[in-house]
């Protein structure tokens, strides 16, 4: 199997310090396109799509192996093994972080540190724990998921017609940005805001930074704060960017939180 | 709308962000992926929203968003239409097609099943006559360890012991008895290779029970055993100590992977031993493929500072009778190791440390 077509792997840039890029739930690897040219110069960027998203081989979609994040880290640890990259930065935004430090626990001889964009370990709240919805939130969520792919002409979902004689159905998936299967993402949505790593934070080895967004519906401040708390070796930044994609809505800002952590980074830790 | 929601225009108008009349759900999905589109490729056609009234009553909108930029400000236009009745229809449709999708997955999957199951009793049935044959072959070879081959060692040494002791003390009287004594050495050292040989062989018979054990104790019996006072490792990184298993066997392991550390040891640099452990998990299908189950194992890491092994292949260093410096004894260790772990159904892995010297990664299926 060719790991670099399954998560359609692009490799750019000058330099030979790794950052990796891996994208959140609900788009690709598309969204880093304001960050990586800040980067190219000086560093050797890895950029992918989880399968089932953007320009993945939708075919490799597997729903045991996606039905847990651990499924979503072994895509990154396959990249980092058959690219053979060592020393990696990795920068995740959303619930590539929490995925991030799954990998790091696996194999944390692979990574030099983390970089977490809007990380939340739990998204619903708990016991002693406010994540920021409730569970009747997430619930609302797979529906107007389910309402918005109405418009899908497909009867079918291309995940049961994989193995059926019409790929059009699959084809028209891959024309817009942040394209989605309606099976995969459901799944995804699922894995990503039904999972509570809140266990996994102690295991992380590695130094990270936490990039922390003003008035993040997503992530708050106080998911933030509990993040850094629980994570050894980690610094917060608090951006005044709002919202849940800095990288997005505030490229310099966020370029500039990446670049001061790097070149500090020895003298944080 | 506004009435709809009953809101007062005053009490949105600079107060509430676009988000926050969305419900829990759209607004998780609005930022995770409407905004991200309307970001990336500047507008968003027909996205289905739905707005929380002030009482908190759902207000289904089918929205057109454009993005326009001018100079410092994001704007966004949105065109919004209420959609109650049109989103009651098409919960009807959506309904049913769910309904119908899910027949038909489940009738593929079915389907698939069953095929694979067929496969999977043949290839079963294959599996089972060829394990019945090896373990057939096993037994045999094992009588050829344990007595056919022993035998004429024996006779071997016997014999080279009387010629010795009836050679005279002649012109080659030395240079005999030197011959003979070569004779009777690697007579020697092939019987003993041949008892270890049969005793790796015969492993799997004699495991013993398994039972819960404490990886803490199981280190500092393996220190203990060896009474080398330069073996001191750290273990203040055990974040697992529960291990099942054959104890005995793995505590072996342990004593094995760090009287090797100290074997291949750099002279005048004190032997630094790091054992480390974590709950993590592995998919427990291994062979099987494209077959997922995340699973709790307990993966235990030893890491050293010896001289490390030359770079052999990952799995050469646990082949039978590999040797790596002239200082190795029989080459039985790793490979005794690995078989161990793997009657534990675990894995172990060696690593070269990237500052030198070696890691070996231990998976044992976390069993509480």
């Amino acid at each position: 199997m060719d790991i670099l077509k399954r998560n359609n792997v692009n490799i750019i840039g000058k330099g030979t310090q790794v950052i990796m890029f891996a994208h959140g739930f609900g788009c690709d690897q598309v969204m880093w396109r304001y960050i990586t040219p800040a980067f190219e110069e000086d560093y050797k960027l890895v950029l992918f799509d989880y399968v089932g998203c953007g320009k993945s081989d939708i075919g490799q979609y597997n729903e045991d192996r996606y039905g847990s994040l651990h499924g979503y880290a072994q895509d990154i640890l396959e990249i980092c093994n058959v690219l053979n990259l060592k020393n990696i930065i990795l920068v995740g935004h959303s619930v590539s972080s929490m995925i991030g430090m799954i990998a790091s626990i696996q194999q944390p001889e692979l990574f030099r540190s983390l970089i977490l964009v809007c990380p939340s370990p739990c998204y619903i709240n708990k016991p002693g724990y406010i994540g920021g919805f409730e569970e009747k939130d997430l619930q609302g969520l797979m529906e107007v998921m389910e309402n918005n792919y109405v418009g899908w002409a497909s009867f079918l979902a291309p995940v049961v017609m994989k193995n059926t004689e019409r790929p059009e159905l699959v084809e028209e998936l891959e024309e817009s940005f942040c394209s989605m299967d309606k099976e995969i993402t459901g799944n995804f949505a699922k894995v990503t805001f039904f999972s509570d790593n809140r266990e996994d934070l102690p295991k992380v080895q590695i130094p990270s930074l936490i990039l922390q967004c003003t008035n993040d519906d997503i992530a708050g401040e106080e998911v933030g704060a509990y993040v850094q708390d629980n994570l050894r070796n980690s610094v917060i930044q608090h951006m005044k960017a709002t919202g849940h994609c800095p990288h997005m809505s505030h490229p310099e800002e966020t370029i500039t939180c990446i670049q001061q952590y790097l070149q500090n980074e020895g003298t944080l830790i | 709308m506004l009435t709809h929601l009953e809101y007062d225009g005053k009490e949105v108008i600079d107060h509430i962000r676009f988000e926050d009349l969305l419900t829990g759900g759209s607004r998780i999905f609005y930022k995770t992926h409407f905004l991200p589109m309307l970001m990336m490729q500047g507008k968003v056609d027909e996205l289905f929203l739905s707005l929380s009234s002030k009482s908190g009553k759902e207000y289904p909108v089918l929205m057109n968003m454009v993005l326009s930029d001018n100079s410092q400000m994001h704007t966004v236009h949105a065109v919004g239409l209420h959609m109650a009745k049109r989103n009651k229809y098409e919960k009807g449709i959506l309904e049913a097609k769910q309904a119908a999708e899910k027949a038909l997955k489940e009738n593929a999957l079915l389907l698939k099943m069953k095929s694979e199951l067929e496969r999977h009793q043949e290839l079963l049935e294959q599996q089972l006559r060829e394990l019945k044959r090896i373990n057939q072959q096993h037994v045999e070879f094992n009588k050829v360890l344990s007595h056919d081959m022993q035998e004429p060692l024996r006779k071997i040494q016997l014999f080279a012991g009387i010629l010795e002791g009836k050679t005279e003390k002649k012109k080659d009287g030395e240079k005999f008895s030197f011959y003979l004594n070569k004779l009777q050495d690697l007579s020697l050292y092939s019987r003993d290779l041949l008892m270890k040989l049969q005793r790796y062989h015969s492993l799997e018979k004699r495991m013993n029970k398994f039972t819960s054990g404490n990886l803490e104790e199981m280190i500092q019996a393996a220190v203990s055993k060896l009474n080398i006072p330069e073996i001191q490792p750290d273990f203040s990184k055990l974040r697992v100590k529960e291990v099942r298993g054959d104890i005995p066997r793995l505590t072996w392991v342990m004593r094995e992977l760090m009287a090797n550390a100290y074997r291949f040891r750099i002279e005048d640099t004190p032997l630094k031993i790091e054992i480390s452990s974590e709950l993590i998990k592995e998919n427990y299908y291994k062979t099987v493929q494209d077959a997922y189950r995340y699973t709790d194992f307990i993966q235990i890491r030893v890491k050293d500072n010896s001289m490390g092994f030359p770079n052999y292949g990952q799995d050469n260093a646990f082949g039978l009778l590999q040797k790596f410096h002239v200082e190795s004894g029989k080459g039985l260790g790793l490979a005794y190791c690995k078989k161990i772990v793997d009657l534990h159904h675990g894995h172990i892995l060696k690593k070269d440390n990237a500052e030198g010297g070696s890691q070996f990664t231990i998976l044992l299926p976390y069993l509480p």
